[in-house]
């Protein structure tokens, strides 16, 4: 019996090893690509702290990508990746089938694949001018009513609110600008996204330290190291926030 | 093992029954008992040995969580290669030393068995540190089904329960995670309790077949256990409103159904066709079968687009099914003088009386009489079921452990 249990203690160590020797040889022969992303939240009860990651390319645009396939949850996805001139890569093809470029990343559907709305909309402000902005949504509104839109430092869109003299209304927040006029178009353009995972969302840190990359402000660039394999599978190597490891 | 201290208790009483009946004498009895005096008197100083293994197995699972939490605070001082070098050494030292103490030595073998459950834990714990160090997300339910393949095969050689017992609930961990994979978002919640009841068909199915052989029958008692709480479990669910729902609407989850048939199947041909020592085997088998059909007839029968729902009639016929499986597992005890059917049974009896009560009579009676009542029902039904559970197990021989 001795002999048997030893040899089940190795193979148990057999598997292990496994895990470990499968990883490694990834890391070492896979090709090394960089992808933006903007983290998230929580704990695992196992694995303890970890920085939930959502990238720029979680969420994909499927008609600016000219994809006409549609998803349902848990189909294959393969994107093909490009290297943009900041140093990472960017989603530049979706497909349900295997691409013959070298660098893609495979994921699967979190949903089906569903319709969303952009919106482009003109205002003639008290001066005459003309004004475009793109909320977020844009709903209940006709030409010719009168709009006010909430504007951060950037002059993107925060939110907007329909003109109402007897409950007068104002935005709220620092450094925040308002900008009211007349609706002259609005344009409401519809178009196919897809959320994608593709198992490298989570990151472990050392316990307490989660909330630190989750918590980085939005204007820092978190970069993510992923190793690909041929199979299009990732595995992350390395996290930066503004170009220093962390 | 044989319990020494159970077999003590035992003989003690057959001895009476041996001296009144005229086999042996008054003086031979107490020749023979003094032959264990030595087991009373160690029994009466240090505790019963059954104090001893539950002891030494709360020891193991309290350093094991440790181990995981150790590794789950993720140190960033210990490198990659120290962390691994921890899990391997107390990996190794566990089994090393719970061998030494249970199998070679044999003076400890009780904490010898606890320390080679604390190796297995250990071992899912280097599982989950490699996911760590390689944030690894991708299928992740790979986890808990590693850990339970990796120690099942040393349960069955060393004939431990409490592996056993942790390699099957990793398993019933390992389902769901799974499933969640093979089904849409849409798709009702009742999938993972039909999947439940089928590996409760078919863990039942296995302590059956396993019981029958002398090698196995300890560790057969596990499969019957788990099998019996997950699908009494699984089946208390059915009886709720929430069974009526439409079940699926675009999962594909064709091989979960294929695999448990698969195993079920010919499970069931085993233990008609080739093990029949039990009488009754046939009974059991056939209740399994109808449980398993259901499940199949339950996810194949969706109600349609229009329906939306099934009819009361189902709930109000699945409610009879269940009362009707409750009473059958506590007869089955009886019958078979097997406490842990009656203990499980009788759960769920009560569980199901609680259930029914709230469905019936919370909206009918006034709320002062529905709590007043509901818990004298409880109190005077925890004292007939109480003395009813004494009955039966006096009636048994088996005297109450007092752990």
């Amino acid at each position: 019996m001795k002999i048997k249990f030893i040899l089940l203690v190795l193979l148990q160590c057999l598997l292990l090893f496994g895990m470990i020797g499968m990883r490694e040889v990834w890391i070492s022969t896979g090709t090394k690509i960089k992808l933006k992303c903007v983290p998230v939240d929580p704990r695992d009860i196992f694995r303890g702290d970890y920085a939930r990651l959502n990238y720029e390319i979680s969420t994909l645009d499927l008609d600016s990508l000219n994809c006409n396939e549609k998803f349902k949850r848990n189909d294959k996805i393969f994107v093909s990746l490009k290297k943009n001139e900041k140093d990472y890569y960017e989603a530049y093809s979706v497909s349900s089938i295997k691409p013959d470029e070298p660098i893609f990343l495979r994921g699967r559907a979190k949903y089906d694949s569903m319709t969303n709305s952009k919106w482009e909309v003109k205002i003639k402000d008290e001066n005459g001018e003309v004004k475009i902005f793109h909320p977020q949504w844009f709903y209940g509104m006709k030409n010719g009513e009168k709009v006010t839109f909430c504007l951060d430092k950037q002059g993107n869109v925060l939110s907007h609110y329909k003109e109402n003299n007897e409950y007068p209304q104002k935005c709220y927040g620092e450094d925040t600008k308002s900008v009211s006029g007349v609706i002259e178009e609005i344009i409401e353009t519809k178009y196919q996204t897809v959320n994608v995972e593709y198992g490298i969302e989570s990151y472990f840190v050392e316990e307490g330290s989660g909330r630190f990359i989750e918590a980085a402000p939005r204007s820092k660039e978190i970069l993510v190291e992923v190793s690909l394999n041929k199979k299009g599978e990732g595995l992350i190597t390395g996290l930066f926030i503004d170009g220093k490891k962390f | 093992m044989a319990d020494s201290g159970d077999f003590l208790r035992q003989l003690k009483k057959e001895i009476k029954l041996w001296v009144s009946e005229g086999i042996v004498s008054s003086e031979q009895e107490e020749k023979i008992l003094s032959r264990y005096k030595v087991i009373e008197e160690a029994e009466e100083k240090a505790g019963s040995s059954k104090l001893i293994t539950v002891i030494s197995i709360m020891g193991s699972v309290l350093v094991g969580i440790g181990v995981i939490l150790f590794i789950a605070s993720n140190w960033g001082i210990i490198p990659r290669f120290g962390k691994l070098s921890i899990i391997f050494l107390s990996l190794f030292s566990s089994y090393a030393l719970g061998y030494h103490l249970r199998y070679e030595k044999k003076n400890f073998p009780k904490v010898g068995g606890a320390l080679i459950f604390l190796g297995t834990l250990i071992f899912g714990a280097g599982i989950f540190l490699i996911a760590q160090i390689y944030n690894i997300t991708v299928h992740y339910p790979n986890g808990p089904l590693m850990w339970a393949l990796g120690i099942l095969p040393l349960a069955y050689l060393l004939r431990l329960k409490t592996i056993l017992f942790l390699a099957l609930a990793d398993l019933i961990v390992w389902l769901p995670m799974e499933l969640t994979f093979h089904i849409s978002s849409y798709d009702s919640g009742m999938i993972y309790f039909t999947m439940f009841l089928f590996m409760g068909v078919c863990y039942f199915a296995l302590g059956l077949m396993q019981f029958q052989f002398e090698y196995t029958k300890e560790l057969s008692k596990i499969y019957t256990i788990l099998g019996a709480i997950l699908i009494l479990g699984a089946g208390y669910i059915f009886t709720f409103e929430i069974a009526k729902e439409r079940v699926k609407t675009g999962g594909d989850f064709a091989t979960f159904i294929f695999g448990f048939s698969l195993v079920f199947m010919a499970l069931f041909l085993l233990n008609l066709f080739f093990v029949k020592k039990d009488k009754f085997i046939l009974v059991e088998n056939v209740v399994l079968l109808f449980l398993f059909v259901f499940g199949i007839w339950y996810l194949l029968t969706i109600p349609s687009e229009s329906e939306r729902t099934r009819g009361d009639f189902f709930i109000v016929l699945v409610n009879v099914i269940y009362a009707l499986i409750i009473v059958g597992t506590i007869i089955l005890g009886f019958k078979k003088k097997n406490k842990i059917y009656i203990n499980v049974g009788l759960f769920f009896f009560v569980l199901d009386i609680f259930a029914r009560y709230f469905d019936f009579f919370f909206k009918l009676l006034p709320r002062s009489i529905f709590f007043i009542v509901g818990g004298l029902m409880l109190i005077f039904g925890g004292v007939f079921l109480e003395k009813k559970r004494r009955k039966v197990l006096k009636s048994f021989n088996i005297e109450e452990e007092k752990v």
